[in-house]
């Protein structure tokens, strides 16, 4: 469960001046469920993932992950960047086994669940090669892999698949909507793509320019699991063309 | 994995070949260079005062070798030389960790390191010499202090210069400064590190060298001026070339080790 409660953040450039990145944001993200925030350039959804990872100390309001206050990076949180930040010296299996290594958990105790998370995100087989023999929807699925190897509570996804092409996204947008049924994630995704919010979301989250505020939250009603062909329906074009023009109407 | 299998294997022969075809021409232009420096002198156009004829120093070449005197001579060399790199290493590392890690060390120790190579480390020599006696201990010095500026200066670069979003990574796992530094920053600072001992292995032949020709009893450097002073020049030469020799195989060494330490950027 994630909760903010008037999060606000002004950030303070070199220069000295200050930037109101995020002005009194709330929401609530119930268990298992899966949100998206889509909004302009700008408008701070990185900051809000990056609050919620604990990479950011210094902001106002309220935030608990798990019901207590962020105070730092938890164990129950684990983050995907849109870059896929493999450590190129490492191996496939060596780099999801990483947050292991880091938490000192006991590599060994994890193999099995490496090799099954491999299999999830259909790797098998790469295990030990190193990323620069891999593309780069295959770094993003590693990336998601070792997200998941420490069995967080919560997933915070920044654009994962943002520099991906359509025809990639659409197969790694498939595989995360399994993934996020079949383990029962609570998870965020930041998008710049409104068909993929809605894909894959229970509710989606519409911010404005900066300084960031939510301007509505939709819930999606599409029962799961979905397949890619709901992205051709009406129903689903009513979504997609209503966040649209609230997009462009803000 | 087939694929991947016979680009690899490509990609060996592709960087294995080159290797004899390259050392072939070296040695032919070497080869050709000697024949006319040859040529030129025994028709008197440069004079043997001058410049040796390569066919006598080949002789004392050979003559040094057999004779045992340059293996003796350029061991001291190598061992002065390969010490001062050594200890330049261990130093160089250590003090890039603390100058990269530590604000308050940074603003302390750079400026020092600084002024210490913006001297001339021939200035320096005369005074190691006496600090550190007339045998070998004062040479490891002046190769030490050569080859330190490159491996800490490319150390500190390669530290500082991580990744951000790596940092982010570790950070969000939870990952201690302790963690971050040898788990991330520094495995990514490697190639800078190899870049840095790269020139110190060539950097320490050069200190070793200097340190013989301010004062020495043995070593290349003392046998050069010793033959320079009986204006042996053959000698004198086979001397230059035995260091040559030397700092070409370290340096080559190091390449060496450099490819297989950063086996992922290749
Ligand atoms: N470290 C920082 N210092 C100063 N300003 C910052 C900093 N990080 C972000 N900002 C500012 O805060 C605002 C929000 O940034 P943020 O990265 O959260 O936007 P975003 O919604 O993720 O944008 P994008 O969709 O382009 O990734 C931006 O206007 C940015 O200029
Ligand atoms: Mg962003």
């Amino acid at each position: 469960m994630i909760t903010t409660d008037a999060l606000t953040k002004t950030y303070v450039t070199r220069g000295g001046e200050s930037v109101l990145a995020l002005d009194r944001v709330s929401m609530v993200i119930g268990d298992g469920e899966f949100v998206s925030i889509v909004g302009p350039s700008g408008c701070g959804k990185t900051t809000i993932l990056r609050i919620l990872a604990g990479l950011i100390p210094d902001f106002e309001g309220r935030v608990e992950v798990e019901n207590s206050p962020v105070k730092g990076p938890s164990p129950a949180v684990a983050v995907a960047f849109q870059d896929a930040n493999l450590l190129p010296w490492r191996t496939v299996l060596d780099n999801i086994l990483l947050p292991i290594e880091i938490r000192r958990l006991g590599k060994a105790k994890y193999r099995a669940r490496a090799a099954e998370l491999i299999e999830m995100v259909g790797l098998t087989g790469f295990e030990g090669k190193l990323p620069s023999e891999l593309s780069g929807g295959m770094r993003q699925r590693v990336s998601i892999a070792r997200a998941l190897i420490q069995d967080p509570k919560i997933l915070l996804l920044d654009e994962p698949f943002g520099a991906l092409d359509a025809m990639t996204r659409d197969v790694l947008n498939l595989e995360l909507s399994r993934i996020a049924t079949a383990t029962g994630k609570t998870v965020l995704l930041i998008t710049h793509s409104i068909t993929e919010a809605v894909f894959l979301s229970d509710r989606v989250v519409v911010m404005s320019p900066r300084p960031g505020r939510i301007t509505e939250t939709i819930d999606v009603h599409f029962p799961r699991p979905r397949g890619i062909d709901l992205t051709s329906t009406a129903e689903f074009g009513k979504y997609t063309g209503n966040i649209r023009k609230i997009l462009n109407y803000v | 994995m087939n694929d991947i299998a016979s680009r690899r294997g490509t990609r060996w022969a592709s960087q294995r070949i080159p290797v004899p075809k390259t050392l072939l021409s070296v040695v032919g232009c070497l080869v050709l260079a000697a024949v006319v420096l040859e040529i030129a002198i025994r028709a008197g156009a440069i004079s043997a005062y001058l410049v040796p004829r390569p066919s006598d120093v080949l002789v004392a070449f050979v003559d040094g070798l057999a004779s045992g005197v340059l293996l003796y001579h350029g061991g001291i060399t190598a061992f002065e030389a390969l010490t001062g790199f050594a200890i330049a290493t261990l130093l160089g590392l250590t003090l890039a960790v603390f100058v990269a890690e530590i604000r308050l060390v940074e603003s302390a120790v750079y400026p020092w390191m600084v002024a210490v190579q913006a001297t001339p480390k021939i200035a320096l020599a005369p005074l190691l010499i006496i600090w550190f006696g007339f045998g070998l201990s004062s040479k490891i010095a002046v190769a030490t202090i050569i080859c330190l500026f490159p491996v800490m200066v490319t150390t500190i670069t390669g530290l500082k210069s991580t990744n951000a979003g790596f940092l982010d990574l570790a950070c969000s796992m939870g990952a201690s400064r302790w963690q971050i530094l040898w788990k991330i920053k520094f495995p990514a600072a490697l190639p800078h590190v190899f870049a840095g001992l790269s020139l110190a292995s060539v950097f320490a032949f050069t200190g070793a060298i200097v340190g013989e020709f301010v004062g020495a009893s043995a070593g290349l450097g003392h046998l050069v001026i010793d033959a320079n002073s009986k204006i042996m020049l053959a000698e004198a030469f086979a001397a230059l070339i035995a260091v040559a020799l030397l700092g070409l195989t370290f340096f080559y060494a190091m390449q060496a080790a450099s490819h297989r330490v950063l086996y992922w950027k290749h």
